[in-house]
């Protein structure tokens, strides 16, 4: 995949309805892209933390010879997807209309 | 909910087609009831624990004020999925058909 459609696809994604944020990190929890305006990217950094940390804990709920697919974190009013990709981890925060 | 209640519920996901396993634990990871046939009951418990863990470890992705609602493991073959309440958690486990 191009730079370009990376890019596109993330723009997708961060204007679809309900996104409050987009992440994209690697398996060690830094951020690589991310939706947030902040300057210091805190919030990106603290998501791409936490997401790589429950990436790590979640495969061993998985059969051996499985592969973290995906992982939704939901509460009563938002969610949390992370999608696994070797090398990378997608973060994407949706909240829910009341 | 009587225990009766609570036992027809559970053998209703137990049966219920794909579903492979179901255990229900306190959020310190000890299995209170569970569909395997193990008498040690090692599934059961190791499930429990890895769900109370996962269940820890997933509320700082959520905003401050919210309550952790729903968590889903997927792969490409299975999904665990871990919904949870104040003193309980509900681990169901299903495969998908190929």
């Amino acid at each position: 995949m191009t730079a370009e459609r990376v890019e596109s696809v993330l723009e997708l994604l961060t204007y679809t309805k309900g996104v409050t944020g987009v992440v994209v990190c690697n398996r060690d929890g830094q951020p690589i892209r991310d939706s947030f305006q902040d300057l210091d990217r805190t919030r990106a950094v603290e998501y791409a933390d936490m997401a790589a940390e429950l990436a790590r804990e979640a495969a061993p709920l998985l059969y051996a010879d499985d592969t973290l697919d995906s992982l939704r974190v939901r509460s009563r009013t938002s969610e949390v997807i992370i999608k696994c990709h070797d090398e990378f981890l997608l973060v994407v925060i949706q909240e829910f209309s009341e």
